[in-house]
């Protein structure tokens, strides 16, 4: 192990930003960092001195994530970072944007608080299911140096282990296709209503379901998962926000897909797309049922390979126009930050991310109480949320940079009515 | 666990109200009595301060023995990244003072000179190769290299302003360029652990260095020597970067400059 890290610190990796981490460094600020949470819930406290020890062994297995980022006269890139990143305990609030100089350099952090370990990430870096993986590795290590034995398997890597092509390659370049052209059209959404307060005050609330009282409710539904939870919130902010008035923009929720479920994909990456849902209401009165019906409707229609090769084709091919390439950085930040706050986030008016069931080895399962999945503040919007699944939990989780709580209020309440049992938790 | 009766949901912390509908939980376990502080941060449910509470309408700020023990969540929160930066703004009037007044005096007094223009250009001059530098932190580098650009630029209008050409664009440019360039190569070969990052600038300074040919050619120079000159001090600079920086330099190339 000693040789291999050696091997490891002579190269001089670096790597070019894929196509969905292009747009982070731009849009990123202090207030909003385009970072997100990933975290476990152990069974007893966190030894940070043997987290650390973890975090050194497992890191150098990660080339990607082993970074810092670097302006170059026309992109940003990552370069290798040689330094070992440090474990802090948490601070409050959850998902703040990695200071250059808070981590050696890492656009990372590794943090615990109490029985928990978490990893906030920079989006540019990976999304959510690159980020599981890293963590999942990480606490397969810190359990390996408590003594607990070794553990392989359900994506867990092996950090003795060189680290592999496909796992460190940009799927978009590999995936799209280079005729399709952009040609996206979208509405505006509705937005939600509230109070703005301030990111240090980034509002949390957890939502515990039971996994198969809830399943059993979406099946007898006829939908997933993901379809229940978005048909919910539009229900919700429809119940709480419009009532039976007529809005020309609609509740439109953006969900992230997974796209390693649609191509055989193995990266650490970024390697996800997302499609929008919406609901317009004209005014007459809509029953739960009809938009449940809908939304899986629409998210039957949107998740065809086809609609995903156009959608990543034509980002692809718009970052690679020759005026988008030999445009310098700077001018390149000022279009990307501007498109983004003209568009963006006003495509939709909620994001709903859903991780899935997390799974781990069977023998580790018996020392970890959950995973947790959240996101940073959204910069136009008020609210965002996550889902994760973890054998018998299920965490349906809101993230908000607004003051009122009915939207959560009516979606939980939404949920209990329903008989499912619903356990709350907030920052 | 304690339990809201509105709701009809569990809620797995020490409140004594509801997160989602402040209504009074029920439910086991006491430690009520320690609790009164909470009670009356959750009690006035009026939006009035929102900055100063959660919006998930637990208290924070009281710092009380509950919130520590069962809390989900650290309560020390990290300090706001935004900051009033009083000498930034003083500057920034100060400069909207004298430009504006030597505009109105100007104008008052005017006699076929526009010299409060001067004034003006100085003073941007002054802010984008002094003030950005220091207010916005940034690196030797790339103040060298944006001081270079703003100097030549400057020169060039006070050139053409004052109807003097002849010395701005044939002399001061090409040399202030290989003052520059020079400068750099002392910086790499002082902190050579850093190197990469300032042969980057090394580079754009390189490549400016062959400008004023560019200038000589289409004839808005007097005399040629010092852009040739300019030229040459340019050329040695880049050979001894790729003899001495190696395949290093190269590798650096690609990576600052990819498209
Ligand atoms: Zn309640």
């Amino acid at each position: 192990m000693v040789l291999r890290s050696k091997t490891y610190k002579d190269e001089s990796n670096w790597y070019k930003l894929d196509n969905a981490a292009k747009i982070y460094p731009a849009i990123s600020g202090p207030g909003s960092g385009s970072v997100f949470r990933v975290a476990v819930q152990l069974r007893q406290d966190v030894d940070p001195q043997i987290l650390q020890e973890a975090l050194a062994v497992t890191i150098p297995r990660f080339p990607t994530l082993a970074v810092k980022m670097k302006r170059g006269l026309f992109w940003y890139f990552f370069d290798a970072n040689h330094e070992t990143p440090r474990v802090t305990v948490e601070k409050a609030p959850p998902c703040r944007a990695v200071e250059v100089d808070e981590n050696n350099g890492f656009l990372f952090r590794v943090s615990y608080f109490k029985k928990r370990i978490s990893l906030e990430i920079f989006h540019a870096l990976t999304d959510g299911t690159g980020a599981m993986v890293f963590l999942k590795t990480l606490t397969a290590q810190y359990l390996t140096l408590l003594g607990h034995g070794l553990f392989s398997d359900e994506g867990i890597l092996d950090c003795e282990a060189y680290p592999s092509i496909s796992e460190t390659e940009d799927s978009f370049g590999k995936y799209y296709d280079p005729r399709i052209k952009s040609k996206w059209k979208e509405e505006k959404a509705y937005h939600v209503r509230g109070t703005r307060v301030s990111p240090e005050n980034l509002g949390i609330v957890h939502g515990i379901v039971p996994t198969d009282s809830f399943r059993k409710l979406v099946r007898e539904s006829n939908t997933t998962v993901t379809g229940y939870i978005a048909a919910l919130i539009i229900y919700s902010i429809y119940r709480t926000q419009l009532h039976s008035r007529i809005y020309n923009s609609p509740v439109k929720i953006s969900i992230p897909v997974n796209l390693r479920n649609y191509f055989p994909s193995r990266t650490v990456r970024n390697f996800s797309s997302y499609v929008n849902v919406g609901i317009k209401f004209t005014g007459e009165d809509r029953s739960f049922e009809s938009i449940l019906e809908q939304v899986t409707e629409t998210m039957k229609d949107e998740l065809k390979q086809a609609k995903l090769v156009e959608k990543i084709s034509a980002n692809v091919n718009a970052e690679r126009n020759i005026l988008m390439r030999i445009a310098p950085l700077v001018l390149k930040n000022v279009v990307l930050r501007t498109a983004y706050n003209a568009f963006g986030e006003k495509l939709f008016t909620c994001s709903l991310s859903n991780l899935g069931r997390i799974s781990v080895p069977e023998p580790m399962r018996e020392f970890i109480e959950r995973f947790e999945f959240l996101l940073g503040p959204p910069v136009t919007n008020l609210l965002n949320s996550t889902v994760c699944t973890f054998g018998e939990t299920m965490m349906i989780s809101f993230t908000k940079v607004m003051y009122e709580n009915d939207i959560e209020k009516f979606f939980f309440r939404f949920l209990a009515e329903k008989g499912i049992d619903v356990t709350i938790e907030t920052n | 666990m304690k339990y809201c009766e509105k709701c009809k949901v569990k809620i797995d912390m020490e409140l004594t109200r509801c997160p989602l509908c402040s209504a009074v939980l029920t439910g086991s376990d006491g430690a009520t009595a320690g609790e009164h502080g909470t009670m009356k941060q959750d009690g006035g449910e009026v939006p009035g301060a929102p900055k100063d509470r959660k919006p998930g309408g637990s208290s924070d700020d009281t710092g009380d023995v509950s919130r520590a023990e069962d809390s989900k969540y650290p309560a020390a929160v990290v300090e706001a990244a935004y900051k009033y930066n009083f000498v930034l703004r003083l500057f920034l009037f100060i400069s909207v003072v004298i430009s504006s007044t030597c505009l109105l005096i100007n104008i008052l007094t005017f006699r076929g000179v526009l010299w409060s223009a001067y004034v003006a250009g100085t003073l941007l001059y002054v802010w984008i190769t002094v003030g950005y530098p220091v207010f916005a932190k940034r690196k030797l580098g790339q103040i060298i290299v944006l001081n270079t650009i703003a100097t030549a630029i400057y020169v060039y209008s006070l050139e053409l302003a004052t109807k003097t050409q002849g010395w701005g664009l044939t002399y001061v440019t090409p040399f202030l360029f290989i003052a520059s360039t020079l400068f750099i190569t002392f910086v790499i070969l002082l902190k050579r652990l850093k190197w990469r990052e300032y042969a980057v600038y090394q580079t754009i300074l390189v490549i400016m260095g062959f400008l004023p040919v560019i200038f000589c050619a289409v004839g808005l120079v007097t005399a040629i020597w010092p852009s040739i000159f300019s030229a040459f001090y340019s050329f040695l600079t880049v050979t001894g970067m790729f003899i001495f920086g190696d395949k290093k330099y190269k590798d650096e190339l690609i990576k600052r400059f990819h498209l």
